[in-house]
């Protein structure tokens, strides 16, 4: 049994479930046929948590391991009807010729072949190894970092399915604070645009790093001539960058209004009546 | 304290960092003069030339935009 198989230029990662099926194999061979010798061939028996006892079982029960190196891969060559494998004994040092009646391969698990569209489709981050990458390894690995899109299981990488069960319930219960409401309620954090004064003039459009703001021509602009901007509030991020860049200063964020920040500026430095943004919306004045 | 003149500063502090790293000076009992005012933005592309004159205009000696 060969470990860590992959095609040449393959990206080169661990799959994490594989040496434990083959520890898994090779103890079910040694069960039922004790006479049977089996050699594995491996770079690093990744059998974590208490997966150990399995590699702890398949020495007793007489299981070879002999470690390669990424240098001096093992060799396949065939022989008449059966199969030679050509490997170096990294402790002795010494090239062995290994004649099997049947060789098996582990190898890499690649993702989906669709994950790549798939990803592109809905905007979605991939990993270096062409997996689905969440929102954050500790904190947030069922979310994506874009809303009401959540992953599980092998999408994500290598899994074995007890874990794929428990990254799969983590989803489910997100996908269900959002299914479970009938009503979502957005942060109160959004641009909101005055068509008054907006002139249609495309920064806000161009400028949000979310593709929020459109220009609408059922919503006049300033002296009803043509379309305005729109941002649609339970899309807006609230990142505030379109009001600070529109010429026509028509788009205020509730909630960071021009007012609310100038107001503290004003304070009397002096004698330190300084407010913060929460103490002015509040009521308090300088 | 001495009779210098403090030097005000108006600090606009992107919410997830910056403001989130002053918080966290706070949490640490870490301190910094009176006369630096922070003013907490949603991100730092929120502030705007106007509010920035606006602190001079009112007598701030230097503006930081941190984030």
């Amino acid at each position: 049994m060969i470990q860590c198989v992959r095609p040449p230029g393959a990206p080169d990662y661990c799959s994490r479930t594989c040496c434990t099926n083959t520890l898994k194999n090779a103890i079910r061979l040694k069960m039922l046929n004790p006479q049977c010798q089996v050699i594995v061939l491996y770079k690093n028996i990744v059998t974590y948590g208490f997966r150990e006892q399995f590699y702890t079982e398949a020495r007793r029960r007489g299981v070879i391991f002999m470690r390669y190196t990424e240098e001096q891969p093992p060799r396949v060559v065939p022989d008449n009807g059966r199969l030679r494998v050509h490997v170096t004994d990294l402790s002795l040092k010494r090239p062995f010729e290994l004649v099997a009646d049947r060789v098996v391969l582990s190898m890499s698990i690649a993702p989906a072949e669709e994950t790549a569209s798939l990803a592109r489709l809905l905007q979605l981050p991939l990993s270096p190894e062409g997996f689905f990458m969440e929102a954050h390894l500790k904190m947030r690995p069922m979310d994506f970092m874009q809303e009401g899109v959540f992953l599980c299981g092998m999408a994500h990488y290598p899994k074995f399915i007890e874990e794929s069960i428990s990254h799969a319930l983590a989803a489910a219960g997100r996908a269900l604070q959002v299914l479970s409401r009938e009503t979502l309620h957005v942060g109160g954090v959004v641009a909101v645009v005055d068509p008054e004064q907006c002139v249609g003039c495309l920064t806000c459009v161009r400028t949000c790093p979310f593709g929020i703001p459109t220009i609408r021509n059922d919503r006049p602009g300033v002296g009803g001539l043509g379309g305005s901007a729109y941002i649609e509030p339970s899309l807006c991020q609230g990142c505030g960058t379109c009001t600070a860049e529109c010429p026509a200063n028509a788009i205020q964020l509730l909630n960071y209004l021009d007012v609310q920040i100038v107001q503290p500026v004003q304070g009397d430095w002096a004698h330190g009546s300084h407010l913060t943004r929460r103490q002015w919306s509040l009521g308090a004045r300088p | 304290m001495t009779d210098q003149p403090t030097l005000q500063i108006v600090a606009f502090c992107c919410h997830y960092c910056a403001y989130a790293a002053a918080d966290l000076a706070g949490g640490l009992r870490l301190q910094y003069p009176p006369s630096v005012k922070v003013i907490e933005v949603p991100c730092t592309g929120k502030v705007d030339v106007l509010h920035l004159l606006r602190a001079f205009e009112h007598g701030a000696d230097g503006v930081i935009a941190a984030g």
